[in-house]
Order: structure tokens, then C-alpha cells, then sequence
């Protein structure tokens, strides 16, 4: 309990470190910007699933809750799930381009605020950091050419034994 | 001096571990395959070893042997820092170390793995307690309480270590119930070789007196411990021997599986338990000091290379999908696999153990553990 | 394309805007009632597999319990289109070769010691109602859920590989390096353990099928609910039989075998 309110204090307080930098540099209307100045991608839609300051409390709470009812119940809809967060906020940038996780620019949506905040995020190590849309065929299957290439090989389990670049 | 080799085995251990993590286990030698290697095998030696090294204090407080007493210190701070050292190397070769405390706060009560976590943690605790009473005057009276709580604690803590083999029924070379108290003897002659290592070896450097009345008594306890395991582990091939189910298992670990057989015979049989009873009780091959040492360093030797075949063994050999079928497959289905230890694990091995080395050695700096002799005359008027 | 499914899906699930969750629910609910009973008015057939699919918004049941018929006579030999699909399909790919490499499918070939029959297979996990790989985790991270499918909660997997020491399948991988491009559905990371999902992304959504079943042309794998007695698969297990493996074990599979 204790370390999760001194998470929460440092959350806080490095939001509001946040948005005063905001307001300093009179950025505070208009699209947002990350710590370098860079423009965060705008999301699509009007408005979030949640209200802003909601989510910036609370989207972790809303990601795990989310998170079981998918795993152990199944339930797969979009609202709190973090392939619909992504669908929305992993817009491409101003040069037309998706932003990665790990880019950096720090554009990414989530990167954008957990940098400034120095709030370590693990969840793209194993999940998708882009849109469902982002991911190309060739994403999806990463092998079809060289499947194809194999497909008459004379070793059995050839097949298994792909490189990808 | 001695620190200065220990604190660059342990930063070894460190370097492995970071690589480890930061790389992914595709550096080691283990596999999809061999799942646990070379780390799991100094693990669960220290932690075997570590109960066992328990039992010269037990033998004092639980059975009233006097002469023990002044060797009671020492065990119970042996025990803790093997313990240590092995949960570090277990833990640090986890996927995801860094979610320890996960471990510590979702429990699936019917893991036996789960309930080692409790009783690792809960020795601990135990033996912390017992220590207080051995070095606090004040609370001496709860010695003998703390002592067979102790006592009876590290005896489900190796039924529980024995058991995360004993019950993995997938596996021919486990699924045995023999495993449980076969890893207790094997506690009690890991825990005192390493006891007896120690003990002259610190006696030696302070300087404090060491009869032979003592040795005499240690060594010859060691020896009993050396045949018992010897004897389960014959108990354990001999039953496996009859069932022809099991024909193919031990036929590859006694006869043909190169470097596991080399190791059962040479390593567990002949290092580790013939020639250290013929060092033990043949007449007049030199002195007890002698006897001792080399005894328990080849004890210790045969002990890790008997850990090696059960562990490392038992994984190669493959395991039955269809009976009277053979099976491949891209996953290396039917086929005996190869394991080669990385230097990485056995980085995080020694470290392990450098570690463990450690903790007994500050403890020696910082506390009154050993007495201040235990000569022939000290030792004979404790009887 | 498993994409464009989930696009689709997504965009008749909800109109995420109206800050009124029960609305929302209300709305999705109605919405997959009204899907779901066209779908049986409009075209019994090509839904036929899919009667039993859940409301996205629902929770599984014990009602169902899904698993695979494999008819190992049609299975052929050198084909490996159910690997290629379920590789495919979970982004799995080769980085460091077949010993440390994730495979939740494979292709086992049995041949016997004496008469040299050969039996072709694929094997995968094998969905245990009692799954040992289970009982041995520490933290819980192994679980079954409530329909039968054996799944990993990599969020609590510590990596201690355990359940790979416990399962009598080698149904189990531990991912051994860093991993990058995962797609959307299948998240999947360094350092835990994995496993077939019995495409459990695919039965949620309601595809009545998995991966590895659509994509072999021999039908040599099919996937059902066991616990429907008018199921094909349940038809099929008590017209001609199927076997489990290691069946001694006792462990009730969800994957059955024919030919075997």
C-alpha cells in the first residue's frame, strides 16, 4: 500500500511538472507535445473512453482490471482493453509515420508522458505498440515467402525452421 | 585475501546474471529441452547442503550431545548463508527475476515449488531464531525448542526440495516417492562435508586449537552419511531395474549416456562415495585432519556430479509419447538431447557459492561463533 | 485476415464515446443478440460452427469445453500447413533454432520399434482437464480456464519453468531472447512461458475454430466443444473413438487422437 501511494505522489507530481512546462512554454492549447517539443500524434475520436484526469489517475487500474476479465473470462471488448487504447493512440506522426515505443522522439503516446515521468513501462516489451492497422501482411506472416520456397523441400521439418529479418 | 577471490566470484556471478537478463536465456546452455542446467545444480546442492548443515547443531540441542554444543554456532550460520547462496542462484536464473515478489505474494498451494518458497523463507526465520537463542545468554532456556522446531523444519524443507523431482510424474527419471528422503540423506552428507571443510579451515586461520577427538567423531559420522546415500541411490536404480517400463532410463544413466554415466560411476560412486568411505575407515592411511578434508572435498565433488545426473540426466532423456513407438519430430521429440553448460551458468554457480563463503566469513568478523578451543582435553571433558 | 476481423469486430462492439457504461453494455449486447440471431435466420450453414459463440461482453463457461479431434490417417506425411498457420498466426518466427525456439505446434513422427508402422501427428498442448503443468506453478500463472483452455498469465509467470519440467507433452516454451513486433492479439515476451492458446483469441471472438485446424487440407484436425453432445467432434468421439495420449496419466485431454 505504501509504495503504491509514494507511485502515485511521484505520478502526480510529475504530471504537474508536466503540465507546468506545458503552460510555460505556452503550449497549452494546441496539439499536445512531448518534453522535447515534439507533437504527440492526436488520437482519433473526441474523447477518451474516460475522462483525461481519470485516465491519467487510473488508466493502470482500468488496464488490469481489463486485463483478468479478458484472460480468465474471455471478455474481449474494446472498452479498457490495451489493443483498443493502442488502436486509438498510436497515430502516425507528422511525417505520416506510426510512432514506436521505443522511438525517440518519444512521440508514442504512452512513452510521451512515462518519460517525463521516469515511470518505467514494461507492457510493450511483450505487447503490440501499434494499431492493429499498422501491421502490414507481411507482419502477419512474416515467412510466406520463404514458406513457399521450402514448401517442396525434401527435409521433413524444414518448415519449422525459418529466418526472418 | 580470501574476500578479495570471493568478491570476484561474486561479481562474476553479477556479470552473468545481467547478461542473463539483459540477453535472454539463449546464452546458456539450457533449452526448450533441458530446462534447468548448470545453475540448478549448484542451486540445489547449496540448498541440500544447507539443511544438512544444519544437523551438528540438531545433534546438540535435539539429542543432547555435548560435545557438540561449541559446533552449534557455526552450523546454524552455515545453514543460512548455503541456503542463500542457493535461493540467489535459483532466483537470479528466473525468466523474469524481477518479479520476485511475485513469488512471495501469489501462491498456488498446490505447488510444491510454492510451499518451498514458505519453508525457505520460514528457515529463515527458524533458524535465525535458533541462532539467537545459541548467542544470547538471555534467551538460551528456548534453545532446545528452537533447535527441534529447527530440526523438524529442515526435514520437510529437503522432503519439499526431493519432492519438486519425486512429483513431476511426466518424467521417468523422477516420479519417484525415494526422491523425498533420498535428498535428506543426501542433506546430511553434502551439509556435513561442507560443515567439516569449514570448520578446520576457520579453525586453522584464527588459530584455535582442534583435537582429534572432534574431527575424529565428524569424520566418522560423515562416513555413515556417505554409505546411507550410496545405499538409496542402489535402492533407487535396483527398483527402477525390475520394472522393464524403466529398462530404457536406466540403461542410458548406467550404461550409455556418455558423460551422465561417466559421471554416475566415476563422479557419484567412485569420487563421491567409495573412495571417500575407504578414506574414512580404512586403518592407518594418515591422519584424521587428512581423512577429513580430502573425504569431504571428494564428498562434495561426487555430491555435485550426482546432482548433475539427476537433474541434467534425467532431462536428456527423452520421454515416451506412444509406447512401442519411437518419435521425431523438429522439437527433438524421441531423441536423447545435448546439453552443453555455458559459462554463464557456471559464472552464476560460483558466485552462488562465493556468496555463501561470504556470509560465513563476515559472520565469523562479526560474531562469537567458534569457540575459543576445542582441544583433545577441552573436547573429552564435554562428553 | 485475422486483422480486418478484429477491426470489424471492434467497430460493431462499441461506440466507445458515451461516457454511459450501461448504455454501452446494453447496446453491445443488443447488437450481438440481433447479429447472432441473423446470422441463424439468414444463414444456418455457414454459421453452423458458431452457434456457440458468446457475446463478446460475456464470460466463458463451463457450459463449453473446447478441444481437437485428430484423425492421424488423414494427417500427412512432410506437411506442416497447421505449423505454418498457428506460426503464422501468434507472429512465431525462428531466432535462435529449434532447441530454443517456441513451438507450440509440431509435427511428431511415431514409428513402431518393431513392425515400423509410422503414425503422422501434430501435436500441440493438449489442453488437460487436470494439467500438471498447473498444480506445479508457484504462482498461479498457469491456469485453465473455466472452457478447458490451458493458458499462462505472463503477467505473474516468473519464469521458474517448472510447468515445462511437469508436462508430458513438451507442450511448453520459454521464450529465451527479446522478442519485437508482436501482433495485437498474441502478446508474448522474454523470460515467461508459452504455449498453444487453442486459439483462444479465435474462439473468443467466435470463430469456431482454431488456426491450425483451418488451415489443414487434409482435415485431419477438428475443433469442437466437447461438452455439446451434437457437436461434430463429440459426434465423431462416440461414433469411432479417439485416444488420448499418456492417457495412463489420468489427466482427461482436450486434444483426442484417431489412428493412434
Amino acid at each position: 500500500m505504501k509504495s503504491l501511494s509514494l507511485k502515485r505522489l511521484l505520478v502526480t507530481s510529475a504530471l504537474l511538472l508536466w503540465s507546468l512546462t506545458s503552460l510555460a512554454s505556452s503550449q497549452f492549447t494546441g496539439p499536445s507535445r512531448d518534453a522535447n517539443g515534439n507533437v504527440v500524434p492526436t488520437p482519433k475520436g473526441e474523447q477518451c473512453v474516460e475522462p483525461t484526469a481519470d485516465m491519467r489517475a487510473n488508466h493502470m487500474k482500468y488496464l488490469l482490471h481489463k486485463r483478468d476479465l479478458t484472460m480468465y473470462d474471455g471478455i474481449r471488448t474494446k472498452q479498457h482493453s490495451i489493443v483498443a487504447c493502442i488502436d486509438c493512440h498510436a497515430t502516425p506522426n507528422e511525417d505520416g509515420k506510426i510512432v514506436r515505443i521505443h522511438d525517440d522522439s518519444n512521440q508514442h503516446f504512452c512513452a510521451s508522458c512515462h518519460a517525463v515521468a521516469s515511470v518505467k513501462l514494461d507492457c510493450f516489451e511483450c505487447h503490440a505498440d501499434r494499431p492493429v492497422e499498422a501491421f502490414s501482411d507481411a507482419d502477419y506472416d512474416p515467412v510466406q515467402q520463404l514458406d513457399e520456397a521450402l514448401a517442396h523441400s525434401d527435409k521433413p521439418h524444414a518448415l519449422m525452421n525459418r529466418k526472418v529479418q | 585475501m580470501l574476500l578479495a577471490i570471493l568478491g570476484f566470484f561474486i561479481l562474476l556471478g553479477f556479470i552473468s546474471f545481467v547478461t542473463m537478463e539483459h540477453e535472454g536465456h539463449h546464452i546458456t546452455g539450457m533449452t526448450n529441452q533441458v530446462i534447468w542446467g548448470l545453475p540448478h545444480v549448484f542451486a540445489i546442492f547449496l540448498i541440500v547442503a544447507a539443511s544438512g548443515a544444519l544437523n551438528v547443531a540438531s545433534i546438540a540441542s535435539v539429542f543432547n550431545q555435548k560435545m557438540y554444543k561449541p559446533l552449534s554456532r557455526l552450523s546454524g550460520v552455515l545453514a543460512l548463508a548455503l541456503l542463500a547462496g542457493g535461493l540467489v542462484i535459483l532466483v537470479l536464473d528466473l525468466g523474469r527475476p524481477d518479479r520476485l515478489i511475485v513469488a512471495m505474494t501469489y501462491y498456488n498451494f498446490k505447488s510444491i515449488f510454492a510451499w518451498n518458497i514458505i519453508l525457505y523463507n520460514g528457515f529463515f526465520l527458524i533458524v535465525g531464531i535458533y541462532l539467537w537463542t545459541m548467542l544470547d545468554w538471555k534467551v538460551e532456556k528456548f534453545s532446545r525448542i528452537a533447535g527441534t522446531t529447527a530440526f523438524i523444519w529442515r526435514l520437510i524443507l529437503t522432503t519439499g526440495t526431493g519432492s519438486i523431482f519425486g512429483f513431476l510424474v511426466a518424467r521417468q527419471a523422477y516420479d519417484a516417492a525415494i526422491m523425498a528422503p533420498m535428498f535428506i540423506i543426501m542433506s546430511f552428507s553434502f551439509g556435513l562435508a561442507i560443515y567439516l571443510l569449514v570448520l578446520m579451515a576457520s579453525f586453522k586461520w584464527t588459530q584455535r586449537e582442534l583435537g582429534d577427538v572432534v574431527i575424529k567423531r565428524l569424520k566418522n559420522l560423515l562416513g555413515v552419511f556417505v554409505a546411507a546415500t550410496l545405499y538409496f541411490s542402489l535402492a533407487y536404480h535396483l527398483t527402477n531395474l525390475y520394472a522393464t517400463e524403466h529398462h530404457g532410463i536406466q540403461s542410458y544413466i548406467l550404461l550409455h549416456g556418455g558423460v551422465y554415466t561417466l559421471m554416475f560411476w566415476v563422479g557419484q560412486v567412485l569420487i563421491g562415495s567409495i573412495i571417500p568411505l575407504l578414506l574414512l575407515y580404512w586403518p592407518n592411511i594418515g591422519s584424521n585432519p587428512f581423512r577429513a578434508v580430502a573425504a569431504s572435498a571428494l564428498v562434495i565433488l561426487g555430491g555435485l556430479a550426482m546432482l548433475y545426473v539427476i537433474v541434467i540426466g534425467g532431462q536428456t532423456y527423452p520421454m515416451t509419447l506412444v509406447p512401442g513407438y519411437e518419435a521425431t519430430s523438429s522439437f527433438l521429440d524421441g531423441e536423447i538431447v545435448s546439453y552443453t553448460p555455458s559459462i554463464w551458468e557456471l559464472m552464476l554457480g560460483m558466485g552462488g557459492v562465493a556468496l555463501a563463503l561470504t556470509i560465513v566469513f563476515a559472520a565469523l568478523k562479526l560474531f562469537r561463533l567458534l569457540p575459543v578451543s576445542l582441544s583433545d582435553e577441552v573436547a573429552t571433558g564435554l562428553k | 485476415m485475422s486483422h480486418l476481423d478484429q477491426e470489424t469486430d471492434m467497430k460493431n462492439t462499441a461506440k466507445s464515446s458515451a461516457p454511459n457504461k450501461i448504455d454501452q453494455y446494453r447496446r453491445r449486447f443488443l447488437g450481438g443478440s440481433v447479429a447472432a440471431v441473423a446470422g441463424v435466420a439468414i444463414a444456418p450453414g455457414v454459421f453452423l460452427q458458431t452457434v456457440n459463440a458468446k457475446p463478446a461482453d460475456q464470460e466463458v463457461t463451463a457450459n463449453n469445453r473446447w478441444g481437437l479431434l485428430i484423425d492421424t490417417t488423414k494427417c500427412a506425411s512432410g506437411c506442416s500447413d497447421c505449423v505454418s498457420a498457428c506460426n503464422k498466426e501468434h507472429g512465431l518466427r525462428e531466432i535462435h533454432g529449434p532447441e530454443t525456439d517456441a513451438q507450440w505446434i509440431r509435427k511428431v513422427t511415431l514409428k513402431n520399434k518393431s513392425t515400423g508402422h509410422t503414425i503422422n501427428l501434430p501435436m500441440m498442448c493438449q489442453h488437460c482437464e487436470k494439467p500438471p503443468c498447473v498444480d506445479v506453478c508457484p504462482t498461479g500463472a498457469s491456469f485453465r480456464r473455466v472452457d478447458g483452455i490451458v493458458l499462462v498469465d505472463k503477467h505473474i509467470c516468473i519464469g521458474c519453468r517448472y510447468c515445462m519440467m511437469a508436462c508430458p507433452y513438451k507442450a511448453r516454451s520459454f521464450i529465451h531472447e527479446t522478442l519485437t513486433d508482436q501482433l495485437p492479439h498474441a502478446p508474448r515476451g522474454k523470460g515467461t512461458v508459452e504455449s498453444c492458446t487453442l486459439c483462444v483469441h479465435k474462439v473468443d471472438r467466435g470463430d469456431g475454430n482454431t488456426a491450425c485446424a483451418e488451415a489443414c487440407s487434409h482435415g485431419a484436425i477438428l475443433f469442437g466443444d466437447l461438452n455439446d453432445r451434437s457437436s461434430e467432434i463429440s459426434r465423431r468421439l462416440a461414433t469411432t473413438g479417439g485416444r488420448e495420449l499418456r492417457a495412463e496419466l489420468g489427466l482427461n485431454l482436450g486434444v483426442r487422437y484417431q489412428g493412434l
